[in-house]
């Protein structure tokens, strides 16, 4: 166990630096240089332009450049926006990401404790309508583009019913239609997992056992069937994980979300490298980091991996 | 002895065919996917033949004729400028199937040759390729189109580049996953007693064994592919007005919510149907091709 720990960790780290190094490059490298992009329409004298590298270190190889990122980045210093000048990263990405994990974590919540009930339906009730149906409805709901679907709600639920604000982030009535865009996916995913290790846990011979101790349906289900069915759940969260941090940028912009999302579209549009560069950097950070969390508890869980290992 | 090498020769040939044809039975017995066959070739033929079929051109304005409502005249209403929506969203299937096809055409390739190498031979070269995989696979996939494409100029051909580039890893891996678990078969340690060359090898023996889950990983793909372009267009990042894309069209659609919804609903529809098509083809080829999977 504590190798495979110590692999997965070292895997992780390489994966972080070289993510952030290749973000980190490609920004360097892109077409028009961020700072000529900047002053290019003010006709900037060259030795001013040299000043301005030199204070940046624009004028160092890339890699160099690339260290003094890191270093200033561990000690929270992401550098500072070409947009609102002279405003630090850090100010404008902190906050933002607090808002995107405070409304991103209710819509991951719903989703796995609503996949958790319809797959587990649909396991037992296999092979009938109620089965047929949730598969097909949740197959529909992996589909659906995200912003499609946002704009059924809205003119649903906030134009023509008026239950909800069409947007905005004050109240927890602007939560709901957020939140629910947001977990439809993800449930859709989770509950066909949650049926076909439900079917396999089933079938398995405690089952029978448990059955033959005389254990009411129910309680076989839930302490067996569920707990067992938990570990193949756990690796789809960790992908699910990455796909709500992508659908930030789409729900976030829909609904008009103060988050990183929105505020990563607006760099993008802006032009703001540095900010563009720190969201990538933070949300890739995130997603690895979770998948190594989420790789420790699926050793915790299951005795099987740390006797093999 | 003619007569038995034609037999052994029938034998093949009938095997080698009818793998696919129970294949393509399977699939025909599966309704949500012949539904979706029937659905994606419709939009295929509409997208071709845009010209034609469209009733309008997608760029004419009209400035008398401003978010109307569907009528005789504009089957679905006209948008924001008085242009036909139901003309646009036809070039829109146009762009859509485009890139959809194109990037997936694009990683399927790279990802083949790539995933080939790294699981044939092994060693440094799939190290190397496998972790620049790794790298890929660290970035959840929309946030990298999202910063690939804003360092580069807006245009179809960016967009078709950055997705590309986002999606060839899917393939690398599945494809040498695949050759892991075929090349030390016995008919490819046979043809390797024989002398047959690496290339042949992995060409004739190898991938046409792997082709059941890269039909499938190419149909899904596509979806995922015209997905994050809708998004990107939507977004205001990806391609630009006033080229119809779905995604651009829901995008201005929603500044007219309360008095047109129309305008964001129609395209969120038909895009909507068609990531459901893919998927349930997609789904259904699953199935088909790989009878053990289903219970």
């Amino acid at each position: 166990m504590q190798r495979y720990i110590v692999q997965r960790l070292i895997f992780i780290v390489f994966s972080l630096i070289g993510a952030t190094f290749l973000a980190f490059a490609a920004s360097r490298l892109a077409p028009g240089d961020p700072l000529r992009m900047m002053v290019a329409d003010r006709n900037l004298d060259p030795a001013v332009v040299a000043a301005w590298e030199q204070r940046y270190g624009l004028d160092k190889p890339i890699p160099v450049q690339y260290l003094y990122y890191v270093k200033n980045a561990l000690q929270g210093d992401l550098g500072t926006s070409y947009h609102y000048i002279g405003t630090p990263v850090t100010e404008i990405l902190g906050p933002a990401m607090l808002v995107t994990l405070r409304w991103e974590s209710v819509g991951l919540a719903l989703a796995v404790i609503l996949a958790l009930i319809l797959g587990t339906i649909s396991a037992i009730k296999q092979n009938t309508w109620v089965d047929t149906v949730t598969m097909t409805v949740a197959l529909a709901g992996i589909s659906l583009p995200d912003f499609a679907l946002a704009t059924f709600l809205i003119v649903g639920f906030s134009l023509k019913l008026g239950w909800f604000p069409v947007a905005g982030f004050e109240t927890p009535l602007h939560y709901v239609l957020p939140v629910i865009t947001l977990a439809v996916g993800p449930t859709a995913l989770l509950s066909r997992m949650v049926r076909s290790s439900m079917l396999e846990v089933i079938r398995q011979d405690y089952m029978m056992t448990a059955r033959s101790k005389g254990l009411s349906e129910r309680a076989i289900i839930v302490y067996h069937g569920l707990r067992n069915a938990f570990l193949p759940i756990l690796t789809i969260v960790g992908i699910l994980v990455g796909r709500i941090l992508s659908g930030s940028f789409i729900v976030e912009t829909i609904f008009n979300i103060p988050g990183i999302g929105r505020v990563g579209v607006t760099a993008v549009l802006q032009r703001d490298y540095p900010v563009i560069l720190g969201a990538t950097i933070i949300l890739a950070s995130a997603f690895l980091i979770t998948t190594f969390v989420i790789d420790l508890l699926y050793g915790a869980l299951d005795p099987r991996i740390r006797v093999s290992d | 002895m003619t007569l038995a090498d034609d037999h052994t020769m029938m034998q093949t040939d009938r095997r080698s065919t009818s793998l696919w044809r129970d294949a393509l039975r399977r699939l025909g017995r599966n309704k949500a996917a012949v539904v979706s066959a029937i659905f994606l070739l419709l939009l295929i033929f509409v997208a071709v033949f845009a010209p034609i079929v469209a009733p309008y051109s997608p760029y004419e304005t009209d400035f008398s004729q401003v978010r109307t409502l569907p009528s005789t005249e504009h089957w679905l209403g006209t948008d924001e400028l008085g242009r036909d929506i139901l003309s646009r969203l036809i070039y829109g299937a146009r762009v859509s199937l485009f890139v959809g096809v194109t990037v997936q055409s694009m990683a399927t390739f790279v990802g083949i040759i790539l995933g080939l190498v790294a699981g044939y031979y092994a060693g440094m070269t799939d190290i190397v390729i496998m972790r620049a995989v790794d790298i890929m696979y660290a970035f959840p996939n929309f946030l990298f189109a999202v910063f690939m494409v804003s360092l580069l100029e807006p245009s179809v051909g960016s967009v078709i580049l950055t997705l590309s580039l986002a999606s060839w890893p899917f393939v690398a891996r599945l494809v040498r996953g695949q050759v892991l678990s075929l090349k030390n078969q016995e008919y490819v340690m046979a043809a390797k007693v024989v002398g047959t060359p690496d290339r042949a090898i992995m060409r004739r023996h190898i991938l046409p064994n792997a082709f059941s889950p890269i039909i499938v990983q190419f149909t899904l793909g596509i979806a995922g592919v015209i997905m994050a372009e809708a998004a990107l267009s939507f977004l205001g990042i990806g391609i630009r007005p006033p080229n119809p894309t779905w995604g651009g069209m829901i995008s201005k659609g929603r500044e007219f919510f309360r008095t047109a919804p129309h305008l964001a609903i129609y395209p969120s529809i038909v895009l909507g149907l068609t990531m459901i098509a893919f998927n349930f083809l997609g789904d259904g080829l699953r199935d088909a091709l790989d009878p053990r999977m289903k219970k």
